[in-house]
């Protein structure tokens, strides 16, 4: 071995090295300087804690109704009035909420675990294992949606978490097909090569190499589909096979909304405004994300 | 009177990280037909010269802060961008180095090279077809008549090179910037390349600035040489004066780092460190953290002088430190170098 | 086997006409062929323990497909290759990781090279655990320093990531995690054509060095003679697949016997303004062809200043040691004895 001219080679402790500054941490550093995906952030953050957090600090129950005091405009008693049966409306949006977010959040996730590691495993090993994979996400690609949750609902009773999911395997598919592209294209850098002339298991070389470098355009996506997700369920509600009364999601309080509008105005508004501000918001924060993440706004 | 005539041109970036000085005052003439060679590495500034040349620089967060270009009587650096549409392409054309991205792929050769001499010409487009092939088969393109209508993907990289250099000289222009444009071509290829260029350049008497870190390439084309690092100027002269009297430490280390076929034996000298970081300011001579030479106390001020050597040779004389030594004597040999640890950024 | 081709037994690395053909497939309803990419076209040579081979050749010659069939990242097509006398053409897809760890790569490009998501020490901590998979913690550490001192890089920034550092620093990295699991072979593709000048004498020395002082042999892949000249001891020309010339670098460089080898050195051009603007040069007509069905026989013939005739076009030229040391493609039209340089 070498014998360095540094004679006295000081000990590697932990504490002694420089720390770095990873590509997530410059992606997060950009992310804040851009206002309008902060605002945003702060705006979705303020709809979840108020849908979440919101009915412990309501006097009122989503599903109590009230019948003399039916359809009523914002007062102070109800700032957003009531609905035909009495209820409050400001605890149903709130709720209707949670579900609606619920239902984003999970199936995006759910969506996100399948599609990555589907994806990753058809883009990396290629061949007739990717082909054939492929060709089951096409064909479940060609499956009409409605129909497929329809009879999912038929078969196993209509239930939340049949919904989501039913959802989830929908979404999952455009992840897939994101993440197998990303991964094709990495496979070509050399530092796949050298994992593998390193000796390294498939597994790990998934895992550990292509994963963590997909992961970003991944992200924006997912942070995409919450919205498209929220739609989809509202979609499902407005033709009944979704949340079943009392229960409501956001979905259900804009159909209900929307056949009173002229008389009633209200019953749409604050759901709908709800709905439209949250759609925002992580439209923007997935703008911002993706921005943020852009490899051509990175240092080289 | 000069063709062109570059006086102190000052391009700074200004971005979130700070200001990057890409070309910190620079100066240089050339004359009708005159080859001028831009030497440098990555980060010292010679495309970034060309570019704010052509007025091509991204402003934001680019800008020109100072200087003047003249060119056939006008300052380039503060034409109107009417005026500029003029010159682009008429009479100063550029070629770059990647011929895959610098050619439209969507297409043909045909309409391209059309497009070309009508935008500035007025011609009708047959006259225009006739002229582009010819233009194609001065490049030694073969079959040009039938080859003009086809796609640039169907050339190979050699050939679209060739492609290119037609299209920038269809025009005949009275300045051509080539901008490393065999860098990416095998070295069969680099050579006919550069014989087209030289043998155009003979036909039409066209001045070339040719941007390069291959110095063989420098010696074997250029009248004069403009060595470049850090965004300034280092060293200029003709080409003679340059390869066999060069003054600055960097040039005669650059001449000794790279290995040739003609220096049969002799050692290959590295050179320790890094390029600059020109987001930061420079204190007098930008080589000076690397220079091999003895130093002489710490550089204070803005740059060193331009000092002569002899007539039409000029050095960035940086006073820090002793050059008196023939180079080989100071650069660290290749077989006895120590482990030499090289820093990480800031 | 021809008269060059080593002893598997004795010889450090052989290669016994190796072939690494893609075939494109058939069309999908008349069936026809389309085409076969002969990248490697039957290449035979023996290295020596502790040589620098160099690899030299244009574009679609078949250095890089060559060295990725050396390395088993891509199987041959026929041929054996034997290292150290395992043949390594012979070991499955699935036993072949734990062979991994005897020979390495250097890539060309510095910033593809290495993980961006990975800090250095953890790519090169990865790379040494292959070899000493019971290293961890403080241990690891430490042999990861031992390791970034050794290609001249400074241990304390071991927790930075491939975007924080230069083009040659990456390298070193690279060369680094090349160095992790202890080698005896290495190989080199085109490691410096991305770096600057004055930072690919650093590199080509740390290479030279190393090599020396590990006992490491290195095939040396480049398309740039001249710094193959510097760093290599011997030689290999590559055109269309085969090796058309092979020698010492001296001798290849001041005597050179097949017309395409003096041909690339005429091209590079020479740092002096007096010489290179009065040397003769051999031009070669067109460009470097595509490794798609190639020509038989002598492969260099479109190309070749000398006219060759045609009824002997198609004959294979024999690949023979003219002078001592020295092989070459021994085509009439392409050869000259008297090769000067």
């Amino acid at each position: 071995m070498t014998d360095a001219p540094v004679d006295a080679a000081p000990a590697i402790a932990e504490d002694a090295l420089v720390e770095g500054s990873s590509l997530w941490k410059d992606a997060w550093a950009r992310l804040k300087k851009n206002k309008v995906a902060v605002g945003s952030l702060f705006g979705f953050a303020f709809i979840f804690l108020f849908c979440f957090v919101g009915p412990f600090l309501s006097p009122y129950d989503a599903n109590v109704q009230d019948l003399f005091s039916g359809a009523e405009g914002p007062s102070a008693e109800h700032w957003f009035g009531t609905d035909t049966l009495g209820r409050d409306l400001m605890v149903r949006v709130m709720e209707g909420g949670r579900i609606s977010l619920l239902v984003g959040l999970v199936a995006t996730v759910v969506a996100l675990a399948i599609g990555v590691i589907y994806g990753a495993t058809a883009g990396y090993v290629g061949g007739k294992v990717d082909a054939s994979m492929m060709r089951f996400v096409d064909l479940l690609y060609a499956l009409p949606f409605t129909i497929f949750v329809i009879l999912l609902m038929v078969a196993f009773g209509r239930s939340l978490w049949l919904m989501f999911v039913a959802i989830g395997c929908v979404e999952w598919l455009s992840m897939a097909r994101i993440v197998r592209s990303g991964v094709l294209s990495l496979k070509k850098q050399e530092f796949v090569e050298a994992a593998v002339s390193l000796g390294y298991s498939r597994r790990r070389i998934i895992v550990r190499h292509l994963i963590p470098n997909v992961l970003g355009p991944v992200i924006v996506i997912a942070t995409l589909t919450v919205p498209a997700v929220m739609l989809l369920e509202a979609f499902l509600s407005f033709l009944g096979l979704g949340v079943q009364p009392p229960d409501a999601s956001w979905g259900v309080l804009i159909n209900e909304g929307q056949t009173n509008m002229e008389i009633y105005p209200w019953l749409l508004l604050f759901p709908a405004g709800f709905f439209a501000a949250t759609l925002f918001c992580l439209n923007f924060i997935g703008d911002g994300l993706r921005d943020a993440l852009d490899p051509k706004s990175a240092k080289d | 009177m000069p063709l062109l005539e570059v006086d102190d041109l000052t391009t700074y970036f200004h971005t979130r990280d700070g200001v990057v000085r890409a070309v910190d005052g620079v100066s240089f003439s050339l004359e009708n037909g005159e080859t001028l060679g831009i030497v440098g590495e990555s980060g010292s500034g010679k495309s970034v010269t060309c570019y704010s040349l052509m007025r091509l620089i991204p402003e934001p967060p680019g800008r020109i802060e100072r200087g003047t270009a003249m060119f056939d009587g006008q300052d380039l650096l503060r034409m109107s961008p009417r005026e500029l549409r003029r010159v682009r392409g008429c009479k100063i054309s550029m070629i770059f180095q990647d011929p895959m991205t610098s050619i439209n792929p969507y297409l043909r050769i045909s309409t391209q090279l059309i497009e070309a001499l009508q935008t500035h010409r007025d011609i009708d487009k047959k006259a225009a077809l006739h002229k582009a092939i010819e233009a194609l088969e001065e490049v030694g393109i073969p079959g040009a008549s039938s080859r003009v209508f086809s796609y640039p993907h169907e050339f190979s990289g050699g050939m679209r090179q060739r492609v290119m250099i037609a299209m920038a000289l269809i025009t005949e222009p009275d300045l051509l910037i080539a901008d490393e444009p065999t860098t990416a071509l095998d070295v069969t290829v680099q050579a006919l390349i550069m014989d087209i260029i030289k043998q155009r350049q003979n036909d039409l008497g066209t001045a070339v600035i040719l941007v390069t870190h291959d110095l063989g390439l420098v010696a074997g084309s250029c009248d004069k040489v403009l060595v470049m690092y850090g965004g300034r100027e280092m060293e200029s002269g003709s080409v003679e004066q340059i390869f066999h009297n060069p003054r600055h430490p960097y040039t005669r280390a650059l001449q000794k780092t790279i290995p040739s076929l003609q220096e049969k034996g002799q050692e290959l000298f590295t050179i320790p460190g890094l390029p600059p970081d020109v987001s930061k300011p420079i204190h007098g001579c930008a080589f000076h953290p690397r220079c091999p030479y003895p130093k002489i106390g710490q550089p204070e001020g803005d740059r060193p002088p331009l000092e002569e050597v002899e007539p039409g040779h000029c050095w960035s004389a940086c006073g820090y430190c002793d050059s008196s030594a023939p180079i080989e004597a100071v650069l660290a040999k290749a077989d006895v170098d120590a482990a030499e640890i090289v820093e990480g950024d800031a | 086997m021809s008269a060059q081709v080593g002893n598997p037994q004795e010889d450090f690395l052989v290669l016994d006409d190796v072939k690494t053909h893609f075939d494109l497939g058939t069309t999908l309803f008349t069936r026809e062929s389309k085409g076969v990419v002969k990248a490697v076209d039957g290449v035979s040579l023996t290295i020596n323990k502790g040589e620098i081979l160099g690899l030299v050749g244009e574009s679609g010659c078949g250095k890089s497909t060559l060295s990725r069939t050396i390395m088993q990242l891509l199987r041959p097509t026929s041929g054996h290759i034997w290292l150290k006398g395992r043949e390594l053409s012979a070991i499955s897809d699935k036993d072949i990781r734990s062979e991994r760890i005897n020979f390495q790569m250097i890539f060309q490009d510095p910033y593809a090279s290495l993980n961006p998501r990975m800090t250095v020490l953890d790519t090169l901590g990865e790379a040494v655990r292959t070899r000493h998979p019971e290293l961890k913690g403080d241990a690891l550490r430490e042999r990861v320093a031992e390791l970034l001192r050794t290609v001249g890089m400074n241990p304390f920034q071991m927790k930075r990531y491939p975007h924080e550092f230069s083009g040659g620093q990456r390298q070193r990295v690279a060369i680094a995690r090349a160095l992790a699991p202890e080698p005896e072979l290495i190989i080199a593709d085109e490691p410096v054509s991305a770096l600057d000048v004055s930072i690919q004498s650093q590199i080509l020395n740390l290479l030279k060095r190393l090599t020396r002082e590990l006992g490491l042999t290195m095939i040396f892949i480049s398309h740039d003679l001249s710094v193959v000249r510097y760093i290599a001891g011997r030689i290999a020309v590559m055109y269309l697949g085969k090796i058309i010339e092979l020698g010492d670098a001296e001798a290849i460089v001041d005597h050179p016997l097949h017309i395409y080898t003096k041909a690339l050195m005429s091209a590079i051009p020479e740092p002096d303004p007096h010489s290179e603007r009065h040397r003769k040069r051999i031009v070669l007509a067109g460009e470097p062809p595509s490794p798609m069905n190639p020509p038989d026989g002598c492969k260099f013939w479109p190309r070749s200043p000398v006219e060759h005739d045609e009824r002997l076009r198609t004959k294979e030229p024999e690949f023979k040691e003219l002078v001592p040391g020295h092989w070459v493609s021994n085509c009439p039209y392409c050869v000259s004895e008297t090769g000067a340089g």
